[in-house]
């Protein structure tokens, strides 16, 4: 349905085109959840929220038609201070900061979704979420890691990546032969030969470099040096790296078959993201 | 009889134009004029190509062999060559159409397919060979030694002139790279770099965590449609 003149449209209709994506509200401070199961009908509980946020994309909130009715919300919830600091570093897939919320301490848990009719967000005083485009797109950056990011095998997470994490963040000053190395590399990605949910698994990595301008170091610097923290690894059964084990590559290097195949690694959700 | 063996056309004796014909590098056949169906050419032949083909085309001599040309039905897989030229050397299709003497958009039709003339499919494995000769492993590093000069001409342009021989003794052999052939598998910038977001951020408290207070709940009517 076409914005503007239909006489159909409902009159919340221009105050639900002012929400976006990040938007919050303290007028609903409750969320549904579901408990159970009585008699095949389910058991809903409303749950206590400091309020809600909008998860939805910005086009799907503002547009309105035929099964275009609902948007998605996730609670705002007040979190003990011994966890800000890993929510603010980005550390959590299921809490993320949202900068005009009540307090620092009260964040949006997006692993709690709810669907409410537009109706109910377009007559509720809306708050913007985040005071520029770069806040929204980290929120919405959050929303995508949580819901996106490839889920490796527990014994790969544990035993590989987990040590590696811990050698690449290391006891090392930043400016370091480790640092710049690691600033050289824009992302790590993993293949699985032949599959993740195979019995044996042969693991490469690629380690894709920045363009030359942006090294800070030499490849063969790189080389060394990843190769050295690789070579430690004890892998656990069922997993093997590849030969060789890592490559190195620009992304001009490399081919879209090569990083279709291929999962990035999310290093700050390793510990949280089980 | 290769053009590689053919003197400079400035060194050429007169030579008698006996017929203009079309000439569709594509499909290396030759149309003639009055007629639109194409035939091979099995004589030993110096075209000219005239004005209203690409300037590539009109400066070069296209020598056709003895024997009729044939079908560009490949063992050589043109498509992955090219893609591995591009990705050694980070040169862009115009300057390697230029380096295997065609246009653009003929190397464009034969990353989707499209037939390459036996003269050709031999070029662009040349190319693909010196190119795999002379890789140093990096893309940057590549480039800088074709557009380097070797005895006041460059690589490309030894290229260009197919002399592929004389650009491995020049430029000299790389380290050979080295590929994975790793089994079939079933940008976005942030602010911060990625690393610097790692080492910064707080170690890992596992179990460390005070238990989150429980939220209160209480039923709800579930109100049927």
């Amino acid at each position: 349905m076409q914005p503007g003149s239909s006489s159909t449209e409902p009159e919340w209709l221009p105050a639900l085109r002012l929400w976006r994506q990040g938007d919050l509200t303290t007028d609903i401070r409750q969320t549904v959840v579901v408990s159970g199961i009585e008699n095949g009908d389910l058991v809903p509980e409303g749950e206590e929220a400091v309020g809600l946020v909008v998860v939805s994309q910005t086009c799907d909130v503002v547009n309105w038609g035929a099964d275009k009715e609902w948007v998605a919300v996730a609670p705002l919830v007040e979190l003990p201070d011994n966890l800000l600091p890993y929510v603010l570093s980005g550390s959590t897939p299921n809490w993320t900061p949202v900068e005009n919320s009540p307090s620092q301490s009260v964040v949006a848990n997006i692993g709690h979704l709810m669907t409410i009719h537009k109706s109910v967000l377009a007559r509720s005083a809306r708050t913007p979420g985040f005071n520029d485009e770069q806040g929204q797109a980290r929120f919405a950056d959050a929303i995508s890691r949580k819901y996106g990011r490839f889920a490796f095998p527990d014994d790969f997470s544990n035993f590989v990546l987990e040590p590696l994490k811990r050698r690449i963040r290391g006891a090392h000053p930043k400016d370091s032969d480790q640092g710049r190395v690691y600033r050289s590399i824009s992302e790590c990605r993993v293949v699985a030969s032949p599959g993740w949910n195979s019995d044996e698994v042969s693991v490469g990595f690629r380690f894709i470099l920045h363009p030359q301008e942006r090294l800070e170091t030499s490849r063969d610097k790189i080389a060394s040096v990843v190769a050295e923290h690789l070579n430690k690894i004890d892998w656990p059964t069922g997993f093997r790296p590849e030969e060789p084990a890592f490559m190195l590559q620009t992304l001009a290097e490399m081919t879209a078959e090569e990083w279709v195949q291929s999962h990035p690694i999310d290093w700050q959700f390793i510990s949280f993201g089980r | 009889m290769s053009a590689d063996a053919l003197p400079p056309i400035e060194h050429l004796p007169p030579v008698q134009i006996v017929q203009e014909v079309d000439y569709d590098p594509e499909r290396g056949m030759f149309r003639e004029p009055t007629s639109n169906a194409p035939r091979r050419s099995s004589t030993l032949d110096v075209i000219v190509i005239y004005p209203g083909f690409s300037r590539t085309a009109a400066t070069k001599l296209d020598l056709l062999p003895q024997e009729p040309l044939p079908i560009a039905s490949s063992s050589v897989d043109i498509p992955a060559q090219l893609a591995s030229i591009k990705r050694m050397t980070g040169l862009g299709w115009e300057d390697i159409a230029s380096i295997v003497g065609c246009s653009r958009q003929t190397v464009h039709n034969w990353t989707l397919g499209g037939k390459a003339s036996a003269s050709h499919r031999d070029r662009v494995s040349s190319l693909y060979s010196a190119v795999v000769y002379i890789d140093r492993g990096d893309v940057d590093e590549n480039r800088r030694l074709l557009t380097s000069a070797f005895d006041g001409q460059t690589a490309i342009s030894m290229l260009q002139n197919a002399e592929y021989d004389r650009v491995k003794q020049a430029v000299g052999r790389g380290t050979p790279r080295n590929d994975a052939t790793w089994g079939v598998v079933e940008s976005n910038e942030t602010s911060k770099h990625w690393y610097d977001t790692l080492v910064e951020s707080p170690d890992a408290l596992e179990g460390d965590f005070a238990p989150l207070p429980t939220k209160a709940r209480k039923r709800l009517v579930l109100k049927k449609a």
